[in-house]
């Protein structure tokens, strides 16, 4: 049979569908399955999240283990749901700043050392045409950057153009880029329709 | 009433007469592969001999499923060309996933590897573990680094079966270089590779690479210029040179036509946009 009588792909290949069809113009099939991406997005979290936090944190960590210490970041944790009560809302700060706390002394621990090696990664030596094209454009960049500088010295006004149009080509790459990675996800459903769906290729 | 140009009406076309061209040109192509010539790059050649390199000393490769669906197109036949690899030459893999959706990512390509009968004799738990996704983030992978990769994991796999009966899982206690050769992420976003570089590469010197989207490929380069990415796996085209690399041409290779007369398609589109913008500022001047 040509085409396939599994109807997980015949779900997957009708969802697709649908989803193609708002190119034409939003329409209900669009719709549904909008929202039940959604729904099930939001399901599937909720539900991995628990049985693979929650319950074993509940089930594992405090009842046979014993870590009952576990209490005291899951009650600092639903502070943050005291925002729904005016009277005592300040509360949710408290986690809030523990979690920006966290996340700042963590970055400052391990994220500036890799930074490091970047800037040091700049720092090249003439041996190569490439090389040299790489310097010129770092450092007219960071020229183009210097607000604080008069363009009317000719080293800063043709330094900044150069940086000018080192960044166009970045963006320009970046953007070339982008349109091959959504091209690439527009061919992933053809090839899932052709060949799971339709089984008109084979490789 | 006026009637309109060539170039005014070009400027007017409807986007979806477009949409429909692409769809049937793509589905042309597909159908009837040109088979264009596919050169191999020196970033898929160094990526390429990460797996070698492993396989002459053994070590383990770790490979990290940072995406979710939506990118499987270009990064899940990465993983699954990985694993062909690394099977082929006797590397053991360990796979787990800093995205929710990751370790259902990795399950889905090793299932699709292991469905091939040259891998009957590949055992899960002694050549290939998936420890799956842990809430966390940046915290797992440090903690995998730091502390223990079978307590970060619960002491279980991506279906919850025990550690204790995997060997392989048992002997890599930690992501650092005395238990891992490599690491490879596969990213769309964040987190990925970036979080490696700060909480494994620098701290403890673990050597990584990435196999990236396409639209990624800029922004990686810096890391890799700064030697802390060793290779960088560039999208679907980067994938295609591997297929042909590992001598077993897939999906990505099977792309490589169509992604090319694509692009010529849609560069003619701009360069035409471009073209008839300026022609009809000239009229209207």
């Amino acid at each position: 049979m040509l085409v396939t009588s599994d109807p997980m792909i015949w779900t997957g290949a009708l969802f697709t569908l649908a989803v193609f069809s708002y190119l034409y113009a939003e329409n209900p099939a669009w719709r549904i399955a909008e929202h039940i991406y959604v729904g099930m997005t939001a399901a599937y979290t909720v539900a991995y999240q628990f049985h693979n936090t929650i319950k074993p944190t509940i089930m594992e960590d405090m009842l046979v283990d014993g870590s009952w210490g576990m209490l005291i970041p899951m009650i600092v944790g639903l502070l943050i749901y005291t925002r729904y009560f005016p009277s005592v809302s300040f509360l949710q700060r408290y986690p809030l700043s523990l979690w920006v706390g966290y996340g700042a002394g963590l970055v400052m621990a391990y994220a500036v050392p890799p930074l490091m090696t970047q800037i040091v990664g700049n720092f090249r030596t003439f041996d190569s045409f490439d090389n040299v094209v790489y310097w010129i454009a770092t450092v007219c960049t960071l020229i183009y950057f210097f607000f604080t500088v008069k363009r009317t010295n000719p080293v800063i006004k043709y330094g900044a153009a150069i940086g000018r149009w080192a960044m166009m080509i970045a963006f320009g790459v970046s953007f070339g880029q982008t349109v091959i990675y959504r091209y690439n996800l527009f061919l992933s459903r053809m090839e899932y329709l052709l060949t799971d769906w339709l089984q008109l290729i084979e490789y | 009433m006026e009637e309109q140009t060539f170039w005014q009406k070009m400027m007017a076309i409807d986007r979806r007469i477009i949409y429909a061209i692409l769809f049937v040109f793509v589905a042309i192509v597909m159908l009837n592969p040109i088979g264009l010539p596919i050169e191999i790059s020196r970033d898929t050649e160094i990526y390429y001999n990460v797996v070698e390199e492993l396989a002459e000393t053994g070590e383990v490769l770790w490979l990290d499923a940072a995406f979710g669906p939506g990118s499987w197109g270009e990064l899940g036949p990465m993983i699954e060309a990985t694993l062909r690899h690394a099977f082929d030459r006797g590397v053991p893999v360990i796979g787990m996933a800093m995205w929710e959706q990751g370790g259902r990512m990795f399950a889905t390509a090793l299932n699709n590897v292991l469905e091939d009968p040259q891998y009957d004799h590949i055992e899960y738990g002694e050549d290939v573990v998936n420890l799956g996704f842990r809430p966390g983030g940046a915290g797992v992978v440090l903690r995998s680094a730091t502390d223990d990769v079978y307590e970060t994991f619960r002491g279980v796999d991506h279906d919850g079966n025990p550690l204790d009966d995997m060997p392989l899982a048992m002997q890599t206690e930690r992501l650092h270089p005395d238990y891992v050769g490599h690491a490879v992420v596969y990213e769309s976003g964040s987190p990925g590779g970036p979080v490696y570089v700060d909480y494994v590469h620098e701290p403890t010197g673990l050597e990584m690479s990435v196999g990236i989207i396409a639209m990624s490929v800029p922004g990686a380069k810096v890391y890799q210029d700064a030697g802390q990415y060793v290779g960088i796996l560039p999208g679907a085209t980067g994938c295609a040179q591997y297929e042909l690399l590992i001598d077993h041409p897939g999906y990505a290779v099977m792309t490589q036509d169509v992604i090319s007369l694509g692009m010529v398609f849609v560069t003619l589109l701009i360069i035409l946009g471009n073209v008839g913008w300026l022609m009809t500022r000239q009229q209207a001047q």
